[in-house]
């Protein structure tokens, strides 16, 4: 059994890695287009 | 005075979606970015993919709303439907559908994110609570306990609602303690449900009388009491707070029985 305190750190990680590699990069290519 | 509930189990929920709310931000972006830069298709997909996001939050709140109210409970059923899981879900399509058709990434590398989402969600917020909160009691089923505590407390929060319409202090403050003692009850029941047989005239005639008494005061305009009815009233609810603090220690001690027998028991099966 995984204690909660580092499955708390681990979703953390997850969902900031997921959402954040998903929906960074659709920024990071508009503001290419703009510059 | 004013009443206060005695509930001293609640465990008050204190996680609620902020880590979502921040992740919110990025979305939100895309979008302005998108109408900043006059690309119409990515404007369009990006509202489409904020708007399912915006879908995953709300879904979140129920799922957190119903998971407080769960908790709070010491009887209860579990939530029928399992919000937070919808959640978890949608949070895996929004994730897809950017990588896939926004990133445009594989669909291999976009299912990998999204799969890791609904992990992130799982590990961070968990899933909805799946057990009924409901004692085994023989003879009385699960559904009878919990519609007569449910019932009961619906009146007693009734009576409380009603306290606002009655214009004497001295009366609002008898009516007060015996809605707080009322409380108490539910309260011990709600710890021992085994107790419901004992209660049952409390719980549904006791508080029902009261109801109908307060329902035919407040429809009298209160100058056309005289002071001797409100007299009258008074001395009731002195009765009436005298019957439910007997009511209370007849629980208690009840559970002191209870607890009695379940030492008995095991004395004797010690012994042979």
């Amino acid at each position: 059994m995984i204690p909660q305190s580092v499955q708390k750190i681990l979703g953390f990680i997850f969902l900031l890695f997921a959402i954040g590699t998903t929906s960074i990069k659709p920024i990071l290519y508009i503001f290419k287009g703009l510059i | 005075m004013s009443v206060k509930r005695y509930n001293p189990d609640i465990r008050k929920s204190t996680s609620k979606p902020f880590l979502l709310y921040i992740f919110i931000v990025p979305f939100l972006l895309s979008v302005v970015v998108a109408l900043f830069a006059m690309n119409i298709k990515a404007f369009i997909l990006n509202c489409a993919i904020f708007l399912l996001y915006m879908g995953v939050l709300y879904l979140s709140n129920r799922g957190f709303k119903n998971e407080e109210e769960y908790n709070k409970k010491i009887l209860t059923k579990a939530p029928k439907i399992p919000y937070k899981l919808l959640s978890a879900l949608l949070l895996g399509i929004v994730v897809f559908s950017t990588s896939y058709i926004i990133s445009e990434q594989s669909i291999l590398k976009s299912s990998f994110l999204s799969i890791i989402s609904i992990l992130g969600y799982y590990l961070y917020y968990g899933f909805d609570p799946r057990e009924d909160k409901l004692p085994n009691i023989d003879g009385v089923s699960q559904e009878f306990v919990l519609e007569t505590l449910q019932d009961a407390t619906q009146k007693i929060e009734f009576i409380e609602k009603s306290l606002s319409g009655i214009d004497k202090p001295s009366l609002k403050d008898k009516i007060e303690n015996a809605i707080n003692t009322a409380y108490k009850i539910i309260n011990t029941i709600q710890k021992d449900p085994q107790d419901i047989r004992v209660a049952r005239k409390f719980l549904i005639v006791y508080l029902d009388e009261i109801k109908t008494l307060i329902i035919s005061y407040k429809d009298i305009d209160s100058e056309y009491i005289s002071e001797d009815t409100h007299n009258k009233l008074e001395d009731l609810f002195d009765d009436i707070q005298d019957r439910f603090e007997k009511e209370l220690i007849r629980l208690k001690e009840n559970n002191i029985l209870d607890l009695d027998i379940n030492i008995d028991t095991l004395k004797i099966q010690i012994n042979n």
